[in-house]
This record gives structure tokens, sequence and C-alpha cells, in this order.
């Protein structure tokens, strides 16, 4: 019985190694096509007229989030658009965004008029592409109140701080709402903070509502999760009354974004409204609070 | 309704043009240890009259009176004659003796007649692979296992290198239903599917129906695969066994009674955590698993047999880590399987040409998850219990006549996701009792076997399914028809013609496969799958001996109301997983060759498939019709096992297939948050699974030395390799750094290398 076990167990031994180190297969180099480069188009607007605008080109899917370093001059050339003709056509006006920084676009004379459709017409002078996007401004909803709340986690010693909101549904209408929470310093420096922040890999923080839950015209209350914040931050919270599509948007983009998500659900491709490229082109007109945690 | 009343018709005619006739019937039991013989034929030689042995080996015979000489044959045994003076109605119980020691032309002759009654028959789209065969042919890690020797026949692709998923005809994983002795199996896979919860040393038969579906069988879109256990030697104490690279086994059979009962048990274990253990000092692979199966049976008289088989297996990680300080203590478990239980009573009545199979059966697949981290602790349970009754009939009029006919009624009873949380964790995770969800489903089915003329033979059924859940009842009428047209003794036509309901779904990622995926029955929202297949053959026998099988398959199936997963759906631990279904059909179509050898030196077979798979999604790829995730163009594989001495032989298989379709990240973008605090890294895809991985080939090869045969103890030792030239096969793509250039590049990686096995089989 010695002897058998003797043999096993090193033919078994004799087996695990040969997989894992010795005859572990060569892999066979492939081709994947690389597709053509197409347009990406994001936007954020502020009160009472500020819009941004960040054009931006697709790239290899070689490039892991590690490679993507917009300091990189090889890298911000292939992947920011820093020449381009940017113009918003809205109630019969006309307006040429400026280049802030490279990718980033603005102007602070885009007037939030709700229900006025907004069209988009993006030129990339270097590659000579170009996009086209079209959205409308829904109608302001505002934020009723807002507080900061807190929470003791104790089998990890530590506090959960985080806000409690509530606003009411606009009514006679199915509505989806964007809160987006941001900290005070990213932001307040207007579009000199947005150039110097837009591009870091950090967490999302936002989160996307529709009223069917709720019933038409009532309160909405939401805690989020926000473990990240601390003490004495000053949050900037922002409510908007967002279209459908890019509600839709906003959806698949959260289901995504994780790194849990991208193993373990479905593949998935972001829908956009930008015809010829990828992003969202959307026009908000946010209710701004500020809220300090404690 | 029309074609009912001919049904009716034919039976009635069929009941009564016979009258008068006597009937000869009873079992084919193998002569050493008494298994009823599956498929053996009996026929009244140059009367062109014949009939075969059912699933449990039972045979009826309607002859008129006289004295008729009967042949009965079996594929692998002596053939054997019998004289026969019918007066009245006879039982005539037959024991087959192996052809181990008989003459080659003898068991030549058996063979042939099984050839020849493939060709004669209407079946088409039934796959069966001899046991003897099976443990000839190489397998990975040296495990034979039927699963995988069936993914190497046409029409059954695998899915992931070395696992056990099956697509048949361009279905999905969850579209076949596997029965261990009638009772349905959830998990067939140890080791996240690498092996199959069937110990080879305990099966009897696999068969796998993937088209012209019987009336019997049902619940399932694509495939059946039926598996019975054997029954235990009933005339002598036996034991066989193999110690191999990753599990070992044993089974004890023995007679209850001689000649009137016997029982079989056989276990399994695999130890790579007491090697690394014995190896290591310390439990660096916490895993294993072990299954039982148990059988016995017991011939009451001659008309009726009792047998109570069961299956029991579990698959085991238990990984904990605490350190010498009391405070870090954390731990992960699992615990899943399957149990089973069948009783059956066999009983032959008076006229002896009705015969009747009633099963209780119980089923039940459990996984249980634990994990701990200090004072806290999380347990996730999850269940699926069956409890079924099953009556089948089969009733032979007459020579040229077969009715099948039967009823059954499972109750499943789902608690998916039962979560029970302790310690301070409970502030964030809730616990959430396991909410039972119960549904029964039923069926009632009726089928007609008859030859027509010389020429023509069919085969019509008809089968009502239906489910209830939450109320509400789903219902499906499945006809069945199947013909045969026979060109001449060894030349056949057939075609056939099946429409299937499936009423439970596996709710699974489509990325990996995970314990955690889980059965959920059909509900108000999720209505019954349905498939309609159409198929047609050709069916030949050539060669000196006549025992060189081919055969030519096409068919066209349409897949009604699948459902998959919508883009960026989250499965995991998902209780409200309905709102992540969309709904859709698909269609598969192909063409399968088979040319097979089951004896002499040299056996084994090649096969090729070519098919195409699609799906249409209004939600999925923009409502574009995309490739099924494992539509592949080519499949080819030739397995051969030659022997050159009695007691050396050498068996290999090739396989090749076309590459998987996939969906790769064909560019990224950069995606401010919407309130431009940061950026993510966004993968943009293509059409759903319009890329293709390289084709997959390989070699596995098995030497085979057997021992002396001493008085009683046999032994053999097989020594193989799988992947023998050492190449990858491509299941997924990955970024590198090309060593050459420095620069990123894509790869196509494969699991597994070369891997060499070792095992030691015995028999006494």
């Amino acid at each position: 019985m010695k002897y058998f076990s003797n043999i096993f167990t090193l033919s078994t031994l004799v087996v695990i190694l040969c997989n894992a180190c010795v005859f572990n297969p060569n892999p066979i180099p492939v081709e994947i096509e690389e597709v053509p480069q197409k347009i990406v188009i994001s936007s954020f607007a502020f009160p009472p007229q500020e819009l941004a605008l960040t054009v931006t080109r697709t790239f290899s899917a070689l490039l892991g989030e590690d490679s993507v370093n917009i300091d990189d001059t090889e890298i911000a050339d292939k992947v920011l658009v820093d020449s381009a003709l940017v113009i918003i056509r809205y109630a019969g006006r006309t307006d040429t965004l400026i280049n802030l920084f490279p990718a980033l676009f603005g102007s602070i004379n885009v007037e939030q008029i709700p229900n006025e459709k907004y069209s988009l017409y993006v030129k990339d002078y270097k590659t000579g592409e170009s996009v086209t996007a079209e959205t409308t401004l829904l109608p302001f909803v505002r934020m009723d109140t807002i507080y900061s709340v807190s929470e003791i986690v104790p089998f990890l010693d530590d506090t959960l701080y985080s806000i409690k909101y509530k606003f009411t549904d606009l009514v006679g209408t199915e509505n989806y709402y964007l809160v987006t929470y941001s900290n005070l310093k990213d932001v307040s420096g207007g579009f000199a903070s947005l150039g110097q922040n837009v591009f870091k890999f950090n967490d999302a923080k936002f989160n996307v509502f529709t009223d069917q839950n709720y019933g038409d015209g009532n309160p909405i209350e939401f805690r989020p999760n926000l473990a990240l914040s601390s003490p004495g931050d000053t949050l900037v919270v922002g409510l908007s009354n967002i279209t459908k599509g890019y509600y839709n948007f906003l959806s698949a983009y959260k289901r995504s974004g994780n790194l849990l998500s991208q193993i373990v659900a479905e593949p998935i491709t972001l829908p956009t409204n930008i015809e010829g490229g990828y992003g969202y082109f959307a026009m908000i007109k946010p209710s701004l609070r500020l809220v300090i945690i404690r | 309704m029309r074609t009912t009343t001919y049904l009716l018709l034919i039976i009635v005619m069929s009941l009564y043009s016979y009258l008068g006739a006597q009937t000869v019937s009873g079992y084919v039991y193998d002569a050493a240890n008494g298994e009823s013989l599956v498929g053996a034929t009996v026929q009244v030689p140059g009367a062109g009259k014949g009939a075969g042995t059912n699933e449990y080996g039972f045979y009826s015979l309607s002859l008129g009176a006289g004295t008729h000489k009967l042949q009965f044959s079996y594929i692998g045994y002596e053939t054997d004659t019998k004289s026969i003076d019918l007066k009245a109605n006879t039982t005539l119980n037959l024991r087959l003796k192996n052809s181990e020691n008989t003459l080659e032309m003898v068991v030549i002759s058996a063979t042939e007649e099984k050839v020849r009654e493939t060709v004669k028959s209407t079946e088409m789209g039934k796959l069966s692979i001899p046991m003897e065969i099976l443990r000839k042919t190489p397998a990975l890690f040296g495990e034979s296992d039927i699963i995988k020797a069936i993914q190497l026949l046409p029409g059954v692709k695998r899915g992931g290198e070395g696992s056990i998923g099956m697509f048949v005809r361009g279905g999905g994983n969850d579209e076949n239903l596997i029965l261990l002795d009638e009772a349905p199996v959830y998990n067939a896979g140890h080791i996240l599917g690498f092996l199959s919860v069937f110990n080879t040393n305990s099966i009897k038969s696999a068969d796998l129906y993937k088209g012209a579906f019987p009336a019997q069988y049902g619940g399932r879109l694509s495939s059946i695969l039926d598996v019975r256990m054997r029954e235990g030697n009933d005339q002598r104490f036996g034991a066989q066994g193999s110690i191999g690279n990753i599990s070992s086994n044993i089974t004890v059979e023995a007679p209850i009674v001689k000649g009137k009962g016997s029982f079989i048990i056989s276990g399994r274990r695999s130890y790579i955590d007491q090697v690394a253990k014995a190896i290591f000092k310390s439990n660096v692979i916490p895993y294993y698993f072990y299954d039982f199966n148990i059988k016995a049976n017991y011939k009451i008289s001659d008309r009726d047999r009792l047998y109570l088989s069961s299956y029991f297996g579990r698959d085991i990680l238990d990984a904990a880590t605490q350190s010498d300080s009391s405070d870090f203590d954390i731990g992960l478990g699992t615990n899943l399987g399957n149990f089973t239980v069948t009783a059956r009573w066999n009983h032959i009545y008076p006229n002896q040409k009705l015969f009747h199979n009633l099963t209780i059966i119980r089923s039940q697949f459990r996984y249980k998850i634990e994990g701990n981290a200090f004072d806290n602790s999380i347990l996730i349970r999850s269940s699926i219990d069956d409890i079924g009754l099953k009556l089948d009939y089969d009733y032979r009029p007459n020579a040229l006549t077969t009715i099948k006919f039967g009823t059954n009624v499972i109750n499943h009873v789902f608690k998916p996701n039962l979560i029970s949380v302790q310690g301070e964790i409970t502030e964030f995770l809730k616990n959430k009792p396991a909410e039972s969800i119960t549904n029964q489903e039923m069926a009632l089915y009726g089928s007609l076997d008859r030859d027509m003329s010389e020429k023509w033979k069919l085969n019509g059924g008809l089968r009502l399914s239906g489910s209830t859940v939450e109320g509400t009842f789903y219902g499906n009428i499945e006809p069945r028809l199947a013909a045969r047209y026979a060109i001449n003794d060894r030349h056949s036509l057939k075609i056939g013609y099946a429409r299937m309901a499936q009423y439970l779904h596996l709710v699974s990622s489509s990325s990996i496969a995970l314990p955690t995926d889980l059965w959920y029955p059909v509900t108000k929202n999720v209505k019954p799958s349905s498939s309609d297949q159409l198929s047609a053959g050709y069916f030949t026998y050539f060669g000196e001996k006549s025992n060189i099988q081919f055969s030519v398959e096409t068919y066209y199936k349409r897949l009604n109301r699948l459902i998959e997963y919508k883009e960026g759906a989250k499965l995991i631990l998902n209780d409200n997983y309905e709102q992540e279904l969309t709904r859709g059909n698909g269609e598969a179509y192909g063409l399968e060759l088979l040319l097979q050898k089951n004896s002499g030196r040299l056996s084994g077979w090649i096969g090729y498939t070519l098919s195409w798979a699609n799906r249409t999604f209004p939600e999925l790829n923009k409502g574009i019709q995309y490739y099924a995730r494992y539509d592949r163009r080519h499949d080819f594989s030739l397995v051969a096992n030659y022997d050159f001495t009695k007691r050396f032989g050498v068996s290999g298989a090739f396989v090749f297939s076309s590459g998987n379709p996939f969906t790769p990240v064909v560019s990224k973008y950069l995606q401010p948050y919407p309130n431009y605090t940061g950026v993510d890294l966004l993968p943009v895809y293509p059409l759903r699974n319009s890329y293709r991985l390289n084709n997959a080939h390989r070699l596995d090869i098995d030497f085979v030395f057997k021992g002396k045969k001493r008085k009683r103890w046999q032994g053999e030792w097989h020594v193989g390799a799988y992947n023998v030239y050492n190449r990858a096969q491509p299941n997924r793509v990955t970024v590198s750094i090309d060593p050459a250039t420095g620069k990123e590049r894509y790869e196509e990686r494969g699991l597994f290398g070369i891997i060499g096995s070792l095992s030691y089989g015995f028999k006494f």
C-alpha cells in the first residue's frame, strides 16, 4: 500500500509542477484590429449659464488605467482634443465654446432655458471627424432638505459619515433624477478646478432615480453611501431633472463602472446620444446645496 | 387533430390485429453479474421479427403458436439461441455471456446486430458510448468521464477547456436535462465543473438524446442525458476501483440472494488536499470532493423487481486562516452537492405484453457559503428540493409495434439565497430568510412505434407538459414524430421532429461559472421556453464484418422565448433577477457525420460537425442577430483505441474545433463623472460575439498495460497525457507585454498545458 501511496504522491506532484511551471503552454499572439478613433463628449452645466464640455478620443484597448497618463505628451496628444470647433445652438442662438485646457471647452453664455432643445456640433480639426448631438433641458427641481448624518461602525472601529436629503417629485410626468456629490474643493475653482480634476481616477459619487417607485408628486428621501467622506468636508450636492436617455446612460455607467461588475456582469457598451461618437451630451440645471459633513 | 385520430386508429388496429398471438417476454441479463442488458436484441432469424430490450432490460415478442428459434444478442456478448415451443404466453429470461473469452466472430455478430438495429430503428440523434470504450478513451488527469467522452461526439460542443459544460445542437448549457437513474441532477460537476459527478465504475449506460426525442423525455430544450447506474453482481462478490492523480474510487458489489438480488456501493474521493498537506505540512489546498453511489435490487418474482438507488456527493472548501494572535481569524468555506434517491418497481403484467416502471424520485441540490472575520460571520445558503412520481408503461402488442405511455409529476421547492449574519456586520447586512418558491411540473405522454411495411417504420408521439407557479399554469403540447425509410438492409433514411418545453432556467453569468448559479422556475413574468427541431439523416453500415457504422444527420432547431441577461446585469445574490432578464429567440442548424467502430482490435470513431447557432434579442446587440456563445463552425474528433496484444493497448483522441466567438474590448475612452470631479476608463465593445478566438486542437493519449490475469485479481496501469504537444486551447484574450518589442499585445491563453497522468485500475 505504501508503494502505491508513494507512486501516486510523486506522480501528483509531478503533474502539478509540470503544469504550473514547465509545460504551461505558450500563449498565442493575436491581432485584434484597432478600430478608428471616435470623438467622446461629456458635458457639465453650472448655474446660471456656464457650460463645460470635454472632448476626447477613444484609444487603444491595449492601454490600461496605469498607462493612461495624460501628463504623457504622446498619450495626451492621442486622447485629448485641443483643437476643435464646438458649437451649441438653442433658442435661435449660436454659441461657440472656447478651449480652456486640453479637452476642456467652455462658455459662460449658455442660458439654461427649461424645455429648450440644445444642439451640439463638434469638429476635431486634427482628425477631421465631427459629431452632433441633441438634448433637452428639463424643468428645474428643488432640493427641499439636506443634512449630515453619521453612524459608528464598531467592528471597523470607524465612523461612517453621510448625508440625508429630501425633494419632491415633479407632478404629472415620468421623471428621472440625478444627484451628484462633490467635494467643495474640487469644484469651487470653476473651470480651473475642472481642468485640474477631471482626468483623475477617483470614485464616482452620484445616484440616479426614477420616480416610478415613489408615486407621482410624492417626496423622495434618500441616504447615499458616501463612506469616503470625512468630517469637516463640505459637500456640494446637485439635484437635476434629467432625460430618460441620460438616465439610461448613467444607470449603465453606474453598473459598468466598478471592477466587480466588469468581471462578473454582462459586457456593456454605454448608450450614447452622440451621432458618430461616444459619451453623452446632457443639459442640466442642478439645484445645488452645500452640506458640511460632521 | 387529424394526426391524433390516425394515431389512435393505428393503436386500436395494433391491439386487435394480433389477438390470438402468443407472447414470449422476459429480461436479458449479463450472465456474469446479473445486470440487465439495455438494447439487447431478440430475433426470430429468417422471420423478420424481433424486439429490443427497453431501458430496464425487458423485451416482449408476440409470435404465432408453434416452435420458434430465438436469437439473443448484445454488443460485446456471445450470441445465444434458444428454441421455444410457444403454446401460451411464456416468460423467458436469458443470461448472455460476456465475450471476453469467446471467439471474435461471435462478438462481431452481436456488434453487427446492434449496428443493424441502429440502421433499422426510427431512433436518431441518440449517442451512446459503450463503457468499455469510455474506459479506454484518454481523459484529463486520467479521470475517465462520461460527459467529456460525449463531448467528443458530433453535435455536442464542450464549454470552457476541461469543463463538463455541454452545448448540444446550438443550445445552452442549461438546456440539458441530466438524469441519474431518472432523478434530475442539477449540478453535474465537481471541482468547478472540471469533472462530472458520474463515477465511471458505477455507471452502466449513458445515452444522450439530442434530437427526435422520444415522447417519454422532456423538460429541457436541447438534450437529455440519461445515465443509469449499475445494478450490482447477483452471482458473486466483486470489487473494482482505481487510484489516480486526482481521485481514487472503489466499487463493491455482491448478491443479496444469489440470482435474485444484488447491491453495489461506489465511493470516490479526491485527495490532492491530503497530498499537499503531506508535502507542505499545511492545508495549502483546502479543497476536496467525494461521492457515493449505492444501488440495490431484488426480484420478488419473475414479473416483479424492485430497485433502490442513491447518489450523494459534496464539494468542500474549508479555508481558514488563524494567526497566533487570537485577534486574526478569517475563514471561508463552501459546501455544495447533489443528493438523489430513486425507488423503482418494474412489473410485467400477466399478458406478458405490458410492462410498467413506477418510480419515486427525490433529488436535492444544496450549496452553502460560510465566511467569518473576527467576531462576524456570514452564511449564504440555497437549495432545490424535488420529489417526483413517474409511471411508464411499455406495451408490445405484437412483434411490429411498441406502445409507450405514462405520466410524471415533480414538485420543486426552491430556496434561493438565505442570508444569515452574526456580529456587528448585522448593522450593514441584514438577515434574509430563504423565501420558498414552489412549483409543480407534470407531463402525460404516449407514443407508438410501428413497422408500417418493410420499408417504412413510424414513431409518433405526443407529450402534454405543464407547470404551475404562483397560481399560473403554463402548458405545452409537444408532438414527436420519427420515420425511417429502409433503402435496403444496410441503408436507411430517417426524419424526425420534436417540440420540447422547458420550465426551469439557470441564472448564471455568461462571464464565469460560480457555484452560486441558481436554477429558478418559470414565473408570472418569465414564461417557459420551447424548441422545435427538425432533423433528417442517412444511416448505413459496412465493412468486412459489418461492424462499421456511418451516419449523416442534419438538423434545424428553432428556440423560442429564451432568456438572456441584460447588458450590465448583476446576477450574484440578486433576488430580483427577473428585472435583469430579457427575452429573445434562437436558431441552430448543422450537419453531423459519425463513423464508428465499436469492436475489433481497432475501435473508436471519427466525428465531424458543421454548425451554426444564432440568437436574436431585441434588447441586446441593438436587436441585431448574433452568434451564440459556443457557436463553432467546425468540430472534428478522432478517437482511436488499438489493442496491440491482449495486455497492451493504446488510445488517442485528436480534437479540432473552430474558435469560439467572443466580444473583446476594442477600444477605451475616458468618461468624466457627471459632476466633473474625476474620470473613469470605460470599455467599448463591438457587436456581441463578433470576433473569434483561434482554432483549438490537441492530442491526448493513453497507454494501457494489463497485468497477468491471476485467479481473480485483474489489474491495469494507465499512463497517459493530455494535450501532448502542449498547445494553448484559447479560451480568453489578455493583454501582455511582447518580450521582443516591449509593447503591449493581445494574447490568447488556455488553461492547461500537457498534463501527464498515471492510474491503476483493478478488479476482482
